[in-house]
């Protein structure tokens, strides 16, 4: 299998009034041609942080990339620059955000905007230019497409916004889709639609995408490969039924077992004890320990190191890392771990 | 649930109505209304959860704030604990308010961010006549503790709390009235995910200690099934099926509720599955379609559909469904068990 984007050990901060903020902190991960990875953490775990880095669009200052390199097709992206990033971003690389509006400019009609994306990265023009145009919009199926191509923005609903959106991102035909909760915004009827549509695109064109989100279900849906992000760090990494059926992070499994499953039904559900860490103020070690039942001595004194599974199952956690019996020797009682 | 039928609901909804007028124009003339909630009718037993589930903008909320006359309703009523809420006036209008409290979805937009949240329970307390004196930071102390935070709590802002706690400290400012009905809105999509479960078993204690009756409101299938007894499914303004929460997860008999439910994603990769991907957009409900307001996405969609508005109407199963082709428009008593199995495949 050919690797199309290699990430590795990314460091990327944040400058603030407050302080520097390690949006991420250490990244690693591969992308094939054709794959979906699915990223998913909670809200400010670096989840686009990570995407901004690789599209190069991280507003600077505050943000800076410090460390790691970013290989896509062997190149390495962060030591790019000007034209050549430019055509990169444009011919091979694409995104969807969440909120579609803040790409889809609002003074110029839809078929405008993409007219515009076909003519630089297709080479068509006019006539041609515009039929495309046409066939990119019913390829993502939005109705009466000959007819509303010539619609603004904010003459689209939601769910037809991100559509565009998505046709807008495949019409420069990109080797990789990066989509940040593409579907967050929307309503789950819709989000069916997109996130079906984006499926039968994937099969079709065959383009990589990383797929973001905070939703395990999603991610469960759309994957193959998942990374989980705990404060700007990946803490598991594997194929999507390893990592579902078989997860080994304190962190997956309770965000695993505190959703209410659809067919299993519990009286009580597990709970993560405590929130997610000021990003300000993050714990030494390994950062989920102020919540983590297991967490040990040597948890809170230093960060664990990646263990490799089967199957390219990956984790950082003491618990699968040697350690002496002293560094073992548990930081709390079993049961009821610190709540603040 | 069974045995519904001997016991008197605690809050029974009637036809209600709220519509927000559009105004366009220099004049700020009235061009039509968006009808938010249009003829909804639905009861809640004592000590159930009857949760109300549907997308963006079908009127879930505005639903909550008129039982609580948060916002006054255009039409119909409303009777909790057999009396007529929009009847009621002056002291009977306090002692209603302090009985049916409100959760919303931002803990933070709830609460004053210059008063320690002590300060802003015991002042909602003081105003009911809940207690006097010492006895007001007692318990205003013990409610917090209830709800799973600390005594010292108490003497914080609403800042100096992680999301999650905040919710806990609205929580405990409603349960300190002694409420019998809390309407919960949304009460934890705002939350992180590892928090949210937290809240889910808070709410569902405090349920069993205090006997509390939830109307909870939510666009999370997967929690509502979770939580709830009985659900009902909104679209656009209009309730178009109530059933109990098995049968209703199991066998969706609303073509709207069959594909509400088989949208929602399963977090089990090895169970992806077939879906009901339903064409076209949700419509504007300034502008809803006429007759049944589903007809522009179903799948079954028939000419009647288009112009004749389908009533909430009781299944033989007992379950309350709103279409044409469990209850055809021509036929209204009649047998409806082979309809009703059509449907289920
Ligand atoms: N422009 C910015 N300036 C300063 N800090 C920032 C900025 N953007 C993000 N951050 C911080 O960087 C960290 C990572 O943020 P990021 O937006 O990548 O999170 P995320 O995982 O995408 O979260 P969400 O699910 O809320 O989108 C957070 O602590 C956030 O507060
Ligand atoms: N004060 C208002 N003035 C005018 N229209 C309103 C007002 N409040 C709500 N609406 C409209 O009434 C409809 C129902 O809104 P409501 O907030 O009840 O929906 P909801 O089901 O709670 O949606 P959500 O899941 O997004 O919270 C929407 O079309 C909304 O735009
Ligand atoms: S390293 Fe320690 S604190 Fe971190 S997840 Fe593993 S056991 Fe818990
Ligand atoms: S009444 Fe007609 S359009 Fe409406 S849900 Fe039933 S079959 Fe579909
Ligand atoms: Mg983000
Ligand atoms: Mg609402």
């Amino acid at each position: 299998m050919s690797e199309l984007l290699q990430v590795r050990n990314l460091e990327m901060s944040y400058y603030t009034e407050g302080g520097r903020v390690r949006a991420v902190d250490g990244v690693s991960f591969d992308v094939e041609q054709g794959e979906v990875v699915g990223i998913v953490g909670e809200s400010g775990c670096g989840k686009t942080a990570v995407s901004l880095s690789i599209l190069r669009l991280l507003p600077s200052p505050p943000a800076k990339i410090e460390g790691g390199e970013i290989l896509f097709e062997g190149q390495d992206l962060v030591k790019l620059s000007g034209e050549r990033l430019r055509r990169i971003r444009g011919d091979d690389i694409a995104m969807i955000f969440q909120e579609p509006m803040t790409s889809l400019n609002p003074v110029y009609t839809i078929g405008n905007q993409l007219i515009e994306a076909i003519r630089l990265h297709q080479q068509l023009e006019g006539k041609a230019a515009r039929n495309r145009a046409i066939e990119m919009l019913k390829l993502v199926g939005i109705p009466r497409a000959d007819e509303v191509i010539d619609e603004y923005p904010h003459r689209f609903s939601g769910g037809m916004r991100q559509r565009a959106m998505i046709a807008m991102a495949l019409s420069c035909d990109p080797k990789l889709l990066i989509a940040d909760e593409p579907t967050t915004a929307l309503d789950v009827t819709i989000q069916a639609q997109i996130l079906e549509l984006m499926r039968e695109l994937k099969e079709r064109l065959h383009t990589a995408i990383i797929f973001i989100t905070h939703d395990l279900s999603v991610i469960a849906e759309m994957s193959d490969r998942v990374l989980v992000m705990y404060a700007g760090k990946i803490v598991e990494q594997g194929s999507v039924v390893d990592l579902f059926h078989d997860p080994q992070h304190p962190y997956t499994q309770g965000l695993i077992g505190s959703r209410p499953s659809m067919d299993v039904e519990r009286e009580r559900l597990e709970f993560i004890p405590g929130s997610v860490p000021n990003p300000l103020h993050m714990p030494g070690g390994c950062p989920f320990h102020p919540r983590c039942s297991h967490a040990m001595e040597i948890c809170r004194r230093e960060m664990p190191g990646e263990k490799q599974g089967e199957n390219e199952h990956g984790v950082r956690c003491w618990l699968h890392l040697d350690k002496s019996d002293d560094q073992a020797r548990p930081l709390r009682a079993a049961v009821g771990a610190a709540e603040e | 649930m069974s045995g519904t039928a001997e016991r008197q609901p605690m809050l029974q909804v009637t036809n209600l109505k709220k519509y927000f007028p559009i105004k366009t124009g220099v004049f700020s003339r009235t061009t039509g209304y968006v009808k938010a909630v249009d003829d909804v009718s639905f009861d809640i037993y004592p000590g159930e959860t009857f949760a109300l589930v549907g997308e963006s903008g079908c009127g879930k909320s505005t639903t909550g704030r008129t039982i609580l006359r948060l916002q006054n309703a255009t039409g119909g009523q409303v009777i909790f604990k057999g009396e007529d809420v929009y009847a009621a006036t002056g002291d009977r209008m306090r002692v209603l308010r302090k009985d049916m409290q409100i959760v919303f979805q931002d803990p933070y937009s709830a609460l004053n961010p210059r008063m320690t949240i002590g300060a802003a329970i015991r002042e909602i307390m003081r105003v009911h006549g809940m207690a006097t004196g010492n006895e007001l930071h007692e318990k205003a102390e013990r409610v917090l503790e209830t709800c799973g935070l600390q005594r010292h709590h108490a003497s914080r802002y609403p800042h100096e709390f992680s999301g999650g706690q905040r919710q806990r400290v609205v929580i405990a400012r409603a349960l300190a009235l002694n409420p019998s009905l809390i309407v919960a809105d949304e009460p934890i999509s705002a939350l992180d995910v590892s928090i949210q479960s937290q809240i889910i078993n808070l709410l569902e204690d405090l349920q069993d200690e205090f006997d509390l009756t939830f109307l909870f409101i939510s666009h999370d299938l997967s929690v509502v099934k979770h939580m709830a007894e009985r659900v009902g499914v909104m679209y656009l303004g209009k309730l178009v099926e109530v059933a109990g929460k098995r049968e209703l997860y199991e066998n969706p008999l609303h073509p709207y509720s069959q594909a509400l439910l088989s949208a929602i994603p399963v977090s089990d990769p090895a169970r992806r599955q077939e879906r009901i991907i339903l064409k076209g957009d949700v419509p504007s409900p300034a502008n809803p379609p006429s007759g049944c307001p589903f007809h522009t996405r179903c799948p079954y969609a028939m000419d009647v559909c288009r112009s004749v508005v389908p009533r909430l109407r009781r299944t033989d199963s007992g379950r309350h469904v709103a279409c044409h082709l469990i209850h055809p428009p021509e036929q209204h008593n009649g047998d409806l068990s082979t309809v009703e199995t059509r449907i289920a495949h």
